[in-house]
């Protein structure tokens, strides 16, 4: 009877007992347990139990990322972020940058050298990552682009120029809307006399003429985060900056 | 108190005390199954020399309390005593975790689990297969290709 003729259950039984870096180095060993070892990468990525929760702040929206999947090939772990598309106005079309910023926290307690061991979450943030929206971007055209952070972070989303026709159709629905709102106003006299006057010459009719131009619309959204094990693994050694702000 | 007697796969007979006989699960649903019975309990999978084992840790825990929490199991460390038991050649070690498993004895798994996992934690590659006598068979660049992978692992 030898290590590797025991059952897959009873492997797996042992591996519980093992950190990450012990299955890495057992993963030389021989094709069988490197096939073992990267399902129970994968198992432990995929119930949480490998790390501590990571969110994603991406201009002003920020949310929690949940791992979906390992790549054995890559032996990248890929994060899904539930986030709605972010939308990005701007006067002109010029290079601009959105700034996305990554998040961990830890327990005191789980052992990390660098904790102190006051039983608080310790909160530690990435910036590596930048969105860059360059100009001349065609409109309702969806680009997907990987952004590329320095520690093999990557951020996979897709970017859209929203259309003229678009904006413009928003603009007539709020139209049409305040439109609704002064008729309303004009069927019930006696509320009007005690609401105040409504200015015809601030209205937008469509009678008016624009004269400033329609910002460009920009709409975002982070379908992916991925991070390389390595670097999961080893977060102190990231260019991070622990928060003051503790929980 | 009452015995218990269990036939291991080479037909040897143990006689032992219904209570330690039931840190087994499987023998003590056996057991609740046939009642009060004069027969053997058969153990197809067990031999003599991994039951008298079995038996001898079964005996000295037979007073333990029962963990039903997994994760106190899991993390609580292996006493004194267990880790001379577990001091056994290889095979009966894989022998008696074999029989833990069989025999439903989750303490006993979870203490030959962890002396396994004691022998491999902070070796390199080379150390276990050294161990456990693996033949390596990857080819040179497979193997360069994971030792470049996990180079974070390697620095124990």
């Amino acid at each position: 009877m030898t290590l590797l003729a025991l059952p897959y259950e009873i492997v797996s039984h042992i591996f519980l007992y093992l950190t990450i870096q012990d299955l890495a180095r057992l993963e030389r060993t021989c094709k069988n347990f490197q096939s073992w070892i990267l399902c129970e990468i994968e198992r432990r990525i995929k119930t949480c139990t490998l790390h501590d929760d990571w969110d994603i702040l991406i201009h002003s929206g920020s949310v929690v990322v949940t791992p979906a999947r390992f790549d054995i090939r890559t032996k990248k772990v890929f994060y899904s972020v539930p986030m709605d598309p972010i939308r990005i106005k701007t006067m002109y079309a010029h290079r601009r940058q959105i700034h996305c910023a990554l998040s961990w926290s830890c327990n005191n307690d789980n052992g990390n050298s660098n904790s102190n061991s006051n039983g608080k979450k310790r909160h530690w943030t990435y910036d590596g990552l930048q969105i860059v929206l360059e100009e001349g971007m065609k409109e309702g055209i969806t680009e997907q682009i990987d952004v590329q952070g320095e520690n093999g972070c990557e951020l996979h989303a897709s970017l859209t120029r929203l259309q003229q026709k678009q904006q413009e159709q928003y603009r007539q629905q709020y139209q049409q809307q305040y439109q609704q709102l002064r008729q309303r106003d004009d069927d019930d006299q006696s509320d009007r006399e005690n609401a105040p006057l409504i200015s015809s010459s601030i209205a937008p009719t469509n009678s008016v003429t624009r004269i400033a131009p329609l910002p460009l619309i920009y709409s975002i959204q982070v379908d992916e985060l991925s991070l390389p094990l390595s670097k999961l693994i080893c977060v102190d050694a990231w260019p991070m900056y622990e928060d003051a702000k503790q929980q | 108190m009452s015995n218990v007697r269990l036939l291991s796969s080479d037909n040897e007979e143990f006689v032992v005390q219904k209570e330690v006989a039931e840190r087994s699960v499987l023998i003590k649903n056996m057991l609740e199954d046939v009642g009060e019975t004069d027969s053997a309990i058969p153990l197809p999978n067990v031999t003599a020399k991994v039951l008298k084992k079995v038996i001898e840790w079964c005996d000295h825990h037979s007073s333990d309390p029962v963990t039903t929490d997994e994760t106190e199991r899991r993390t609580t460390d292996i006493d004194e005593w267990d880790q001379k038991f577990m001091e056994v050649d290889q095979e009966t070690l894989f022998d008696i975790i074999l029989a833990a498993n069989y025999l439903d004895i989750k303490p006993l798994l979870d203490v030959g689990c962890k002396t396994v996992a004691n022998m491999i934690k902070g070796k390199t590659a080379e150390e276990i297969r050294k161990i456990f006598n693996i033949v390596n068979d990857f080819t040179p660049e497979e193997e360069a290709q994971i030792r470049k992978e996990n180079e974070w692992a390697e620095d124990r």
